[in-house]
């Protein structure tokens, strides 16, 4: 459970930390490529987790940090997917966080994947 | 009783017989034994099978010998290194090949790791000899890179200490995976524990990651994740630098069916250009083949990495294009180069 600034846990928030809750080693984009991949994060953590922030009206905060590292296609896959799945950009950044002490970078990167999703 | 039998009796005791060994057959003692019997038999099989040395074809036929340029690097010289390299894929009847590196006075573990990939690939001869530098410098390079019995040589081989060079096939290792994080995490590990030292080799990883994945989906003409690649890792401790290698043997960039697909979006004037090429889908003005925008991000990140300082001295060749982009350094080479190799340092 996250943290809130007055250092109490706050009930508001959903942590997701992709080293511990999926692997610490990502992979590419697709299940087919290989093992860890941004479709298997997807598909088995981050959508069933966005759900359930979704249904009880809290925040997804995303801890991509303690893994060795990610390439822009597991990301992409993992939240480019999700916004391609809930069709809608707004309904996804509505819910989603990121936090990266890290790769700070990331968290940047993330955002433009979740923006060009739907682009055509 | 009398001591004869005659041949009604003979056929009795044979029938008492088989009867008897068919129930010792089938007994689940004989079975056990007869197991233990063929797994010696078969642990015989193999140990008698590591013991003999292999043999040699065609040891009876003279050597083509390829010599090694002086300067051997595809990095700062890519243009010999690039025709060394063409001349082992070549197609040789009758001969053995013999790589003579004794005289290169000056090489770079680059070179030394698409040589590894190139001797270990179905493109070349499936046995080569060969000889060292005799200049102690790229000497002890080679020894340090990880190279050690790709090639039949005369030397002693010590165990390399700076470098390491990982083969993965796509019909070995984690399922049979293109993008085998197993040997990203290997790779960059290796780096971290060599140099001694905190580097940010996130970046590294990621790198490795994108370039594996891009290997999986462009670099066979055939159906995608059917081409091997070679991922290597050597540690420059006197610049205190970990020098990243990738190499794929497929078909290079501009040779993939999906580049082929996408350079229909470009604007003519960039036809016939392969370095504009390059550089426009580094700086991401190449539409995706299928029209989604989300798609191809990988060179570009790595790109990016490098204008952001996360990653240096990032060099791309593909087919007949050398680039350093970070130089903003684009050129054509006289000869394709067999496949895709990327080399950054961190």
């Amino acid at each position: 459970m996250a943290h809130s600034y007055t250092g109490k846990p706050d009930s508001g928030v959903i942590t997701l930390t992709i080293a511990k809750d999926f692997s610490p080693t990502p992979g590419g984009r697709y299940r087919r490529q290989g093992p860890n991949s941004g479709q298997e994060f997807l598909e088995t953590v981050l959508l069933q987790k966005f759900e359930e922030a979704e249904r009880d009206n809290k925040i997804l905060l995303v801890d991509l940090d303690g893994g060795l590292g990610y390439a822009s296609s597991f990301l992409e896959e993992a939240f480019g997917g999700l916004v391609r799945l809930k069709k809608s950009v707004s309904a996804v950044e509505r819910v989603l966080r990121f936090v990266s002490k890290e790769e700070p970078y990331q968290t940047d990167d993330i955002r433009r994947y979740m923006r060009e999703a739907l682009a055509k | 009783m009398s001591d004869t039998i005659h041949v009604g009796q003979t056929r009795a005791l044979y029938v008492l017989r088989e009867s008897r060994m068919k129930r010792l057959y089938s007994t689940v003692e004989y079975k056990r034994l007869i197991r233990i019997r063929q797994l010696r038999a078969l642990a015989n099989t193999r140990r008698r099978r590591q013991q003999r040395p292999e043999s040699l074809p065609d040891i009876h036929l003279p050597f083509l010998t390829i010599v090694a340029p002086d300067h051997y690097s595809l990095v700062d010289n890519p243009e010999p290194a690039i025709h060394f390299l063409k001349q082992l894929q070549t197609d040789v009847v009758n001969k053995r090949l013999f790589v003579d590196l004794s005289r290169a006075q000056t090489m770079t573990c680059d070179a030394i790791s698409v040589l590894a990939a190139t001797i270990e690939s179905d493109l070349c001869k499936p046995h080569v000899f060969g000889n060292w530098p005799a200049d102690p410098v790229p000497r002890q390079l080679v020894i340090d890179s990880g190279f050690n019995r790709r090639m039949r040589t005369r030397e002693s081989e010590p165990k390399p200490e700076l470098g390491t060079i990982l083969r993965r096939d796509v019909y070995l290792g984690e399922d049979g995976a293109t993008v085998a994080t197993g040997t990203a995490r290997q790779l960059v590990e290796f780096a971290r524990l060599q140099l001694n030292r905190e580097i940010d080799d996130k970046p590294s990883y990621g790198a490795l990651i994108d370039v594996m994945d891009n290997t999986y989906s462009h670099a066979s003409s055939v159906m995608a994740g059917q081409v091997s690649w070679w991922g290597t890792v050597y540690c420059d401790v006197e610049r205190n630098k970990a020098c990243y290698c990738f190499v794929d043997l497929g078909v290079g960039i501009f040779k993939s069916k999906s580049f082929q697909q996408r350079i229909r979006y470009l604007p003519k004037m960039l036809l016939g250009k392969p370095e504009e090429r390059l550089k426009a889908l580094l700086e991401r003005r190449i539409p995706s083949r299928t029209g989604l925008r989300y798609r191809g991000k990988g060179l570009p990140w790595i790109y990016e990495s490098g204008i952001a300082g996360r990653i240096e001295s990032l060099v791309i060749i593909a087919n007949d294009v050398y680039a350093r982009p970070l130089r903003n350094e684009y050129r054509r080479l006289p000869q394709a180069f067999h496949g895709t190799f990327l080399y950054w340092e961190t």
